[in-house]
C-alpha cells in the first residue's frame, strides 16, 4: 500500500498540471508569432518599408511614374501558430474523496498500475508514461492580429514622382 | 510551420494602387527583384532596391533561416542522408 500513498495526488492537480504546461506552450507559440513580427517587419521601432514603382497612364498628362511604399509585414506571410486542440488521456485510480474547509470534495487519484513504469528492482517508479495526442495547427487570426493587418493597410503610401514622357 | 510559412497565403499582400486588387510577393520575387504584376489590372511594379534595401536585409535572414531551419527538419527525418 506504500506504493499507492507515493503516488496519490489531487485529481485536479494532476489535470491542471498538464492543462497549465499546454497554455504554456500555447503562449510559447504566440510569443514566436510576436517575435517574428517584431524582428522582421520592424527596426527600432520603425516599420521596414518595401518601394515599388510603377508607371499610369494620366489622361491629358501622359505617363506619370509613382512610387508605392509597403510595409514588408504586408508582403511575407505570418505564421501564426496555436494549439487548436489536445487530448489527454490516462487512466486513474480514485483512491480517496475527502473534504476540507471550503466543503468542495477533493478526489485524490492513483495513476493506474498498467501504465506505472516498473523499477528493475520490481519496486514501483514515480514516473509513468502518461499518453497524450497534442495537435497543432495554424489558427484563426486574433482579432489583435487583424487590427495590425488594417493599420499596415493604413501605412501604404504612394508618392508621385516627376513626369516621365514615353 | 516553416512549409506554412511559404505556402501560407491568406494574411498577407497589398492592395493595387490602381484597382485595389490584393497583391501577393512571394519572398524570391522580392530578393531578385524581379518586378511584380498585378492579377487584376496587369499593372507592372518594379522593386526599388536601393530604396528597399532594409527590408531586403531582412527578408534574406529571414529566407537564410528558414533554409537553415528546413535542413536541419530533413536531416532529422532522415538522418542516414547526407
Amino acid at each position: 500500500m506504500a506504493d499507492s500513498t507515493v503516488s496519490q495526488i489531487p485529481l485536479s492537480q494532476l489535470v491542471g498540471s498538464l492543462v497549465r504546461d499546454i497554455v504554456d506552450a500555447d503562449g510559447m507559440a504566440a510569443k514566436a508569432t510576436s517575435d517574428f513580427i517584431q524582428n522582421v517587419g520592424f527596426d527600432k521601432g520603425e516599420l521596414r518599408m518595401v518601394q515599388f514603382s510603377y508607371q499610369q497612364v494620366v489622361p491629358g498628362a501622359g505617363v506619370k511614374r509613382y512610387t508605392v511604399s509597403v510595409p514588408l509585414l504586408t508582403l511575407v506571410p505570418i505564421p501564426i501558430l496555436g494549439i487548436e486542440k489536445a487530448e489527454i488521456s490516462f487512466t486513474t485510480t480514485i483512491v480517496e474523496m475527502s473534504q476540507d474547509d471550503s466543503q468542495v470534495p477533493r478526489l485524490h487519484a492513483k495513476l493506474a498500475a498498467d501504465l506505472a513504469s516498473t523499477k528493475s528492482d520490481g519496486g514501483m517508479s514515480e514516473t509513468t508514461d502518461v499518453k497524450f495526442t497534442l495537435t497543432m495547427a495554424r489558427s484563426d487570426v486574433p482579432a489583435g492580429l487583424t487590427g495590425i493587418f488594417g493599420l499596415l493597410g493604413n501605412n501604404i503610401q504612394v508618392t508621385g514622382a516627376p513626369a516621365k514622357q514615353e | 510551420m516553416l512549409q506554412g510559412l511559404k505556402a501560407q497565403s491568406d494574411n498577407h499582400g497589398f492592395p493595387c494602387p490602381c484597382c485595389s486588387f490584393k497583391i501577393k510577393a512571394t519572398i524570391e520575387q522580392i530578393l531578385t527583384g524581379s518586378s511584380i504584376f498585378c492579377g487584376g489590372c496587369g499593372l507592372k511594379l518594379d522593386i526599388d532596391r536601393q530604396g528597399s534595401a532594409q527590408a531586403i536585409d531582412a527578408l534574406r535572414t529571414l529566407n537564410e533561416a528558414v533554409a537553415q531551419a528546413e535542413s536541419q527538419v530533413a536531416k532529422a527525418k532522415n538522418p542516414g542522408a547526407r
